[in-house]
């Protein structure tokens, strides 16, 4: 415990819960820039868009963004393009590139240009918000990122959980769940989005629900048993929230 | 049948026929001519004698050591039939019967009449047809085996390119993107068979290429939409007053948007295999990998409480990284979907060859339409039929097979490297 209540603990839990970060989605589908904008907005997002690739090459050299989203197909140029110059004047945002191609060549290519993850459409709101807050994270604390949620300090460097009581032993996928529900505080989980982050896009299997019920009740009886209120609230036939105030 | 056999069957009973009864006929027409020579040499005999009788009023004395016999027989009344007949005779030199051309005709000599017969063998013309047959039979003979001969030998070589061409055609794939190499040839059917298959060669070619862009194209296309739609469902789901009925509409809308995303995904992935834009292959720890994937799925097994038999030998394989993973998640993640509540799941790797078995409710299923797209032995809603021909196309794209067995009620996948 002593660990974890350090400085810079304390300076992490002020970013994360009192400044804005500022995030640029470049999607070409305003649609879908648009639910994106709607779902991280009510998280201390503060997100701006571009449509197309001028108006992401503008934004990207004046502003300064936490996060960028890039989509790689966009009118007027290539999203990689794009990240190649970004890296070229040694601007230190994270980049999670989004794309409809499913391609593993490409995902190299981005991941070699710097970007920091890759996510294929379709893809879950809740899945993106979990990877841009990871990105953000790692960039800004290097990994060495103690999170405090409600009674909770989560130690992302050696993956340890702490409560009033004392460490609190989870297993591998039970810590996974935990980290995504708290990149995804008082939202909605949907069943379907919780076994893609926990198993891949593979798992389609009607017996999977089991599973995460499984998964989320025996966290939720490990957060209970180590004094935490119940923070985690099945959504009728929908998924599970984690709610906290 | 080779066109040569086919050839050869209908020209040689076509030649024995038109040869035999060219040969009976010249029989038959020497045998004439030469008996009208004959019968020509008689009737000049008997010209000769009735000059003689004409002008000495006596018989001519007979030359008997001609084989032409001459034979006056005086007689009291005139003969009725006169002319040309044949006749067996007996030749006293050679002890022999031997057929004779006589011409019998009568004769008035000082008014006694005489009966005259003039006769001369056969022999000499029957020699002749029967060697004129026999050199026709020969000839005959000898053209036959001839024939036989340049049709198997030359004509062999003459269609030597189309059997090159054909045998560029045969190793013709259209995935492949190369046109066939056939033979050069200065025959013009055989040229302008090439040209015919090299447009057509062309033509699949471009066509396969036009319908790889459309299926990709499409598939880019198809993924908008739905990852817009997916996100809407996201956003709706984050309503805070939704009714039990409205979460059933929602629920049952994200199980069909994920079906439709799968079913695009996997779509797309058959088309870039077949497009074979997974060609980069490294050498792979298949017992690693196989260890992690089942690592992976452990929870899963553990779920539906199937009991799983791992046995893994030490096996390195050259092959695609992406496709292998897909592979294995389809092999297992079959293992589980069609294995029932407390079941067992076997997996081998031994000798190169990975078999993935399980217990299923369903009986033997039927190997030929098993790796057919959209193919379903049992209509399960989480399936979209797509996963066992996956498996099947990143086989033959990286050089293994995959077989699939039934046996002691376990359904058993084998890919061999």
């Amino acid at each position: 415990m002593d660990t974890a209540f350090n400085i810079t603990a304390l300076t992490n839990y002020l970013y994360c819960n009192f400044f804005f970060l500022n995030l640029l989605i470049i999607e070409d589908e305003p649609e879908l820039s648009q639910s994106i904008v709607n779902y991280l907005s009510q998280n201390k997002f503060v997100c701006d868009t571009a449509q197309d690739y001028v108006a992401a090459h503008n934004k990207i050299f004046t502003n300064e963004y936490d996060c960028i989203v890039l989509d790689i197909t966009l009118p007027g140029g290539n999203g990689l393009e794009l990240l190649r110059r970004l890296k070229n004047i040694n601007k230190s945002e994270g980049v999670l590139i989004i794309s409809a191609k499913n391609s593993l060549d490409e995902k190299v290519t981005g991941l070699e240009l710097g970007a920091d993850d890759y996510l294929t459409k379709p893809f879950h709101l809740a899945e993106l918000s979990a990877r841009v807050n990871s990105i953000i994270r790692r960039r800004a604390f290097g990994g060495n990122d103690i999170m405090i949620i409600g009674k909770l300090v989560i130690n992302i460097a050696n993956k340890s959980v702490y409560t009033e009581t004392g460490e609190l032993e989870l297993t591998r996928k039970e810590y996974e769940l935990l980290l995504y529900f708290s990149s995804n505080k008082n939202r909605v989980l949907t069943k379907e989005s919780i076994i893609d982050h926990l198993w891949g896009n593979h798992m389609n299997m009607g017996d999977s629900f089991d599973l995460v019920y499984s998964h989320i009740k025996n966290l939720r009886r490990k957060l209970m048993d180590s004094g935490c209120p119940d923070y985690i609230k099945a959504v009728y036939g929908m998924g599970y929230r984690f709610l906290i105030s | 049948m080779k066109l040569i056999s086919l050839y050869n069957r209908i020209l040689l009973p076509v030649l024995i026929v038109v040869f035999s009864i060219s040969i009976v006929v010249s029989y038959f027409f020497i045998r004439k001519v030469l008996q009208n020579e004959l019968d020509a040499t008689l009737s000049r005999t008997k010209r000769r004698i009735v000059n003689y009788v004409a002008a000495n009023q006596s018989l001519p004395a007979i030359n008997s050591f001609n084989d032409q016999k001459i034979i006056f027989e005086p007689i009291s009344s005139p003969l009725k039939d006169t002319g040309f007949y044949s006749a067996t005779q007996y030749i006293p030199e050679q002890q022999k019967e031997h057929i004779s051309r006589k011409l019998l005709f009568q004769l008035n000599n000082n008014g006694q009449l005489y009966k005259v017969t003039i006769s001369e063998p056969l022999e000499g013309t029957s020699h002749l047809t029967i060697l004129l047959a026999k050199i026709a039979c020969i000839t005959i003979f000898l053209t036959l085996l001839i024939l036989l001969v340049i049709n198997r030998n030359i004509l062999k070589r003459i269609w030597q390119p189309f059997y090159q061409s054909l045998e560029a055609i045969k190793s013709f794939n259209v995935h492949s993107r190369q046109l066939p190499a056939l033979a050069v040839t200065h025959i013009d059917e055989f040229k302008m068979m090439n040209s015919h298959f090299n447009s057509a060669a062309e033509n699949a070619v471009k066509d396969y290429k036009h319908l790889k862009e459309f299926s990709e194209n499409a598939s880019h296309e198809i993924q908008t939409p739905l990852a817009i739609i997916h996100s809407k469902l996201d956003l709706l789901v984050q309503q805070d007053d939704l009714t039990e009925a409205q979460s059933e509409l929602l629920q049952s809308a994200f199980a069909s948007v994920k079906k439709l995303s799968n079913l695009q995904q996997s779509l797309l992935l058959l088309t870039k295999i077949d497009n074979g834009q997974y060609h980069k292959t490294g050498q792979l720890q298949l017992d690693a990998v196989i260890k992690n994937k089942m690592d992976d799925f452990q929870d899963i097994f553990n779920t539906k409480g199937i009991t799983t038999r791992v046995e893994l030998e030490e096996t390195s394989v050259t092959a695609n990284r992406e496709l292998l993973d897909i592979l294995l998640n389809n092999l297992f993640s079959n293992a589980v979907k069609h294995n029932f509540q407390g079941g067992v799941a076997g997996i081998s790797l031994k000798d190169k060859r990975l078999t993935v078995c399980n217990t299923g409710n369903s009986n033997v299923l039927d190997e030929n339409r098993l790796f057919r797209r959209f193919y379903k032995a049992v209509q399960r809603g989480e399936s979209n039929g797509l996963g066992l021909s996956i498996i099947k196309e990143i086989c033959q794209a990286s050089g293994s097979t995959i077989t699939y067995a039934y046996h002691d009620g376990m359904h058993c996948f084998s890919v061999q490297w």
